[in-house]
C-alpha cells in the first residue's frame, strides 16, 4: 500500500512537471511582456542599466517566474561587465538560500554561474536532475554547455537535448556563449576619414570611440571561461595594437589642428611607454617602434614643410 | 676706545637681532644633489637574493590600468578608485623607493606625477585643490563621517570613470571642495622605504629596550612614547606614519589596495565597488600557480610565481638604507648637538636587527634616527585620525635616514623647508586638529616642546650645523 501511495505521488510529481504548461513556454501574458522589453532599442550596448531595466522592470513585477528570471539573466551576461556578474551570481545564491526548498531558485543560481565557473555549473545541474530527472530547463542547460565550444561533448549534448525534446518538443536550445561582436570597424573608419582630410577633432574621436567599442568586446571574453586563456591573451594583444594606432592618429590629429604641444606631450607617453616595454621585453612593444618611427618621420616633414625654403 | 664703542654697539645690535628674529642667518641647504644615496640592494645580499630584488624591483614600477589593456600599463586592477598607478609613481625621490617626487629634486626634477594621472588614458577628474604640480604627492583622508561619526579613511582622488580601459563605469570623485570647507580632510605624503627591511627584522624586545633606556632624560624633557601594536598578536606594528601597519606586507598589500586600488589576497575585497566599475575577478593580485611568463609551466623563480605585493615587501625588505654624505665639520657638530638638545632621544640613531634569513642582515647595526614609537605632536600636527593605538595628535617619531634628499616633509608635505618642519614639532598655530581631546601636556601639548625651545636657545651657527647635519642624512 505504501509502495502504491510513493509510486503514485512520483507519478503525480512527474506528471505536474511535464504536463505544467508553464514549464516549456511561459504563460501567453508573460510572453507578451517579454516580448516588449526584447524591442527596446539597444543604442549603446555599454549602458548596462539601460539596457537591463525592461528585465529588471519584468523580474520585480514577476518574481516567481522562471521565465523573466532567465531573460533577466541573459540581458545581464549580454551587457554586464565583471561586477555585474558578480553581483547576479550572489543575487541568486541568496534568492536560492531564501527560497531553500524550491528546485526553481536552485536551477536559477546554477544558471546564474554558467559561463563563469561552468564546472560547477555542471554538478549543480546535474545534482538538479539527480533529484527531478524530469525538470526540462536543466536538460536545456545541460544541452546548451555541452553543445558549446569550450564544453564539448556531443554525447552528453545529444543525450540531454533528447530528454528536453521528450519533455518540451518545441523546446529551443541556445546556442553558449552568444556570438560576440565583431570587432569595431571605428578605428579604422578613423583613419580612412584622416586620410580624406576629415576634421582633426572628429577623427579622433571616431578613433576613440572605436578603442572603448573594442574595450567593451573584451570585457564579454575576460570575464567567461567559454574562451581559452590563449585566446583572451590574444585577444588582449589585438587590443594593444589597437591603442599603438589610436595613439598615433591622436598625435597626427593633434598636429593637424596644430596643436602641436599637446601632440608633443602623447608622443612623449608614448615614447616613455615604448621604453617600458622595451626594458622588459614585452610583447605589447612590437608596434611601438614602427609607429614612433613613423610618427617621428612625419614630423621632420611636417617640420621641413613650415621651414622650407619657400 | 672708540673701537671698543663699534665693537660693543655692532654685539649688541647683532645679538638684538637675534633675538628678536629679524635675522634668521640659519636655513635649510635644501635636498642634497648628487646622485641618490640609495635605492639599491641591501649590500651583502647573495646573488640569488639581489637578483629577487632587481625582479622586484620592476614590479614595483608596474604601472597598472583598469585590466592591463593598455600598452605600457600592463598591470591588472587599477581603481575604480585611486591615487596613483604604480608604487614609483608616488615612492620616487631620490630614487624609486623613496618619498614624493617633485619639481625641486636635484635628481629627477618632475612635477606631480597626480596631475597627468587625473585625466590620463581620458580619465575625467577634476584636480583637488590641494594637487598642484609643485606640491607633493598626497592622499586624502576624511576625518569624520556625515553623521559626524569617525572615518580616517582614505577617499581616492580619483576614479576610473572615462578612461577608455573603463567603459560603462560611472563614479563621481569625493567631494573634496566640501570635506576641505567643512575642515574635514587631512593629507598624507609616502613613506620612503629604504632598508625597511632591517627595521622588520629589528626584534620588539630592542625596540622596548631602546625606548625605556633613556627614560629619565624623556621624563625631564615631558617627552612620553609607547608603540602601536597589533590587535591580534600585540606586537609591535611600526610601518606608516602612525605606525599602523605591522609587516611590509600588511603594509604593501594595504597601499596596493587603497593607493591603487588593485585588490590582493592581503586585502582581497575591491574598494568603492559599485557593480558597474569592477572589471576583474577578485583578489586582482594574486600568486601565480602558472608561470605569467608562458601561461603553462608550473614552475618559475620566486619573482615570477609570486604576487605583486610580494614582490614589492620583498623589493623594500631587500634594499639597503640610504647612504649619508662625508661628515663635515658642521655636520659633526650638527649630529653632537642633535643628541645633546634632546633630538634623539626620539630619533634614535642607532637600532640593531635580530635573526635573519637574509644574507648578511642580522644583527646589522643600522641608524634609522627613529624609535618608531608614537608621540603626541600637539594640536598643530595632530589630524584627527586615530589609528590602532595612535590616537588624534600621536604620530609615529619619523625616520630621518634619507631626509637629506627628501623634499617634503611632515605627514601631509606641508613644508619644503626643514627648518619651518623643526619648529611645527612645536607649532601652535597650525591648523591641525586633535578633535578637541587634550593631550594633558603644557603649550601645544606636542613632546617636542621642550626639545623644540633647546633647539631654538641655540646660536643660528649650530642651528646651522644641525640642518647641515640632517641634510647629510
Amino acid at each position: 500500500m505504501l509502495l502504491r501511495l510513493m509510486l503514485f505521488a512520483l507519478l503525480s510529481s512527474a506528471t505536474a512537471w511535464a504536463g505544467q504548461p508553464g514549464l516549456c513556454e511561459p504563460a501567453a501574458e508573460i510572453r507578451a511582456k517579454l516580448e516588449k522589453a526584447a524591442t527596446v532599442p539597444v543604442a549603446d550596448p555599454t549602458a548596462f542599466e539601460h539596457n537591463v531595466a525592461p528585465f529588471q522592470a519584468l523580474r520585480e513585477r514577476y518574481p516567481g517566474d522562471r521565465f523573466v528570471h532567465e531573460r533577466y539573466q541573459d540581458a545581464v551576461q549580454q551587457f554586464g561587465i565583471e561586477g555585474h556578474l558578480r553581483q547576479l551570481t550572489q543575487d541568486y545564491q541568496n534568492l536560492a538560500l531564501e527560497h531553500s526548498g524550491d528546485l526553481m531558485y536552485r536551477y536559477l543560481f546554477a544558471r546564474s554561474v554558467i559561463g563563469r565557473d561552468t564546472v560547477s555549473a555542471l554538478q549543480y545541474l546535474n545534482g538538479i536532475l539527480a533529484e527531478r530527472p524530469d525538470f526540462a530547463p536543466a536538460h536545456r542547460a545541460l544541452a546548451e554547455i555541452y553543445g558549446s565550444e569550450a564544453f564539448h561533448d556531443a554525447e552528453k549534448e545529444k543525450l540531454e537535448r533528447e530528454k528536453l525534446f521528450s519533455l518540451c518538443p518545441a523546446a529551443v536550445v541556445a546556442r553558449r556563449p552568444a556570438p560576440l561582436p565583431e570587432p569595431s570597424p571605428l578605428i579604422e573608419h578613423a583613419e580612412k576619414l584622416f586620410l580624406q582630410n576629415g576634421e582633426p577633432s572628429r577623427v579622433a574621436a571616431t578613433a576613440l570611440e572605436g578603442l572603448r567599442a573594442d574595450e567593451w568586446r573584451l570585457q564579454r571574453i575576460r570575464p567567461v571561461d567559454w574562451y581559452s586563456a590563449e585566446y583572451k591573451r590574444q585577444s588582449q594583444r589585438e587590443l594593444h595594437a589597437e591603442y599603438w594606432r589610436v595613439w598615433s592618429l591622436q598625435v597626427r590629429c593633434y598636429r593637424r589642428a596644430h596643436q602641436l604641444k599637446e601632440a608633443a606631450d602623447l608622443l612623449l607617453v608614448m615614447e616613455q611607454r615604448a621604453a617600458l616595454l622595451r626594458s622588459r621585453s614585452d610583447p605589447g612593444y612590437s608596434d611601438a617602434p614602427a609607429t614612433l618611427a613613423r610618427l617621428h618621420a612625419e614630423e621632420g616633414q611636417s617640420a621641413q614643410a613650415t621651414h622650407g625654403p619657400h | 676706545m672708540r673701537l671698543k664703542n663699534l665693537l660693543a654697539a655692532t654685539l649688541c645690535l647683532s645679538l638684538l637681532a637675534v633675538l628678536t628674529g629679524t635675522v634668521r642667518a640659519q636655513h635649510d641647504p635644501g635636498p642634497r644633489g648628487g646622485a641618490a644615496a640609495a635605492g639599491g640592494a641591501y649590500p651583502t645580499l647573495k646573488a640569488y637574493e639581489q637578483t629577487f630584488f632587481s625582479q622586484a624591483l620592476l614590479r614595483f614600477q608596474e604601472v597598472d590600468s583598469v585590466a592591463g589593456t593598455i600598452p605600457g600599463e600592463n598591470g591588472t586592477g587599477l581603481g575604480p578608485t585611486f591615487n596613483g598607478n604604480s608604487c614609483a609613481q608616488c615612492h620616487a625621490q631620490p630614487f624609486i623607493g623613496g618619498s614624493s617626487p617633485g619639481l625641486t629634486s636635484p635628481q629627477n626634477p618632475v612635477p606631480n606625477p597626480q596631475v597627468a594621472l587625473a585625466t590620463l588614458d581620458q580619465a575625467k577628474n577634476i584636480i583637488p585643490s590641494f594637487i598642484t604640480a609643485d606640491g607633493p604627492v598626497r592622499e586624502a583622508r576624511f576625518v569624520r563621517n556625515h553623521n559626524g561619526s569617525p572615518d580616517g579613511g582614505v577617499h581616492g582622488l580619483f576614479t576610473i570613470s572615462g578612461r577608455t580601459d573603463a567603459v560603462g563605469c560611472s563614479m563621481a570623485q569625493p567631494n573634496f571642495a566640501q570635506a576641505l570647507a567643512a575642515n574635514n580632510v587631512i593629507f598624507r605624503i609616502p613613506t620612503p622605504t629604504f632598508g625597511l627591511g632591517l627595521v622588520e627584522m629589528t626584534p620588539d624586545n630592542t625596540l622596548r629596550a631602546n625606548l625605556v633606556s633613556t627614560i629619565s632624560q624623556k621624563t625631564q624633557l615631558g617627552i612620553g612614547g609607547a608603540f602601536n601594536t597589533s590587535g591580534n598578536d600585540g606586537t609591535i606594528t611600526r610601518f606608516g606614519w602612525k605606525a599602523q601597519n605591522k609587516s611590509l606586507i600588511i603594509f604593501a598589500g594595504e597601499a596596493y589596495n587603497v593607493e591603487q586600488g588593485v585588490s590582493n589576497e592581503l586585502f582581497p575585497n575591491e574598494r568603492s565597488a559599485i557593480s558597474g566599475c569592477v572589471y576583474n575577478g577578485s583578489p586582482e593580485d594574486y600568486t601565480n600557480i602558472l608561470n605569467p611568463n608562458n601561461g603553462t609551466s608550473t614552475t618559475g623563480n620566486a619573482s615570477d610565481m609570486s604576487s605583486d605585493v610580494v614582490n614589492f615587501a620583498n623589493f623594500m625588505m631587500l634594499s639597503a638604507p640610504p647612504t649619508p654624505a662625508s661628515p663635515t665639520p658642521s655636520t659633526t657638530n650638527g649630529s653632537n648637538l642633535f643628541n645633546s638638545i634632546g633630538c634623539a632621544l626620539c630619533h634614535s640613531t642607532t637600532l640593531t636587527t635580530g635573526p635573519s634569513h637574509f644574507t648578511g642582515m642580522s644583527n646589522v647595526t643600522y641608524h634609522p634616527y627613529s624609535d618608531f614609537a608614537l608621540h603626541h605632536m600637539g594640536s598643530g600636527l595632530a589630524d584627527g585620525i586615530s589609528q590602532g593605538a595612535a590616537g588624534p595628535d600621536q604620530f609615529r617619531t619619523a625616520p630621518l635616514w634619507g631626509v637629506g634628499q627628501r623634499l617634503f616633509f611632515l605627514h601631509d608635505g606641508r613644508t619644503s623647508d626643514l627648518l619651518q618642519a623643526i619648529q611645527a614639532h612645536a607649532d601652535c598655530s597650525g591648523s591641525g586638529r586633535n578633535n578637541g581631546r587634550g593631550s594633558g601636556r603644557s603649550g601645544c601639548g606636542s613632546e617636542a616642546t621642550q626639545v623644540i625651545n633647546n633647539f631654538n636657545g641655540l646660536s643660528p651657527s649650530d642651528q646651522q650645523d644641525i640642518l647641515n647635519f640632517l641634510r647629510s642624512l
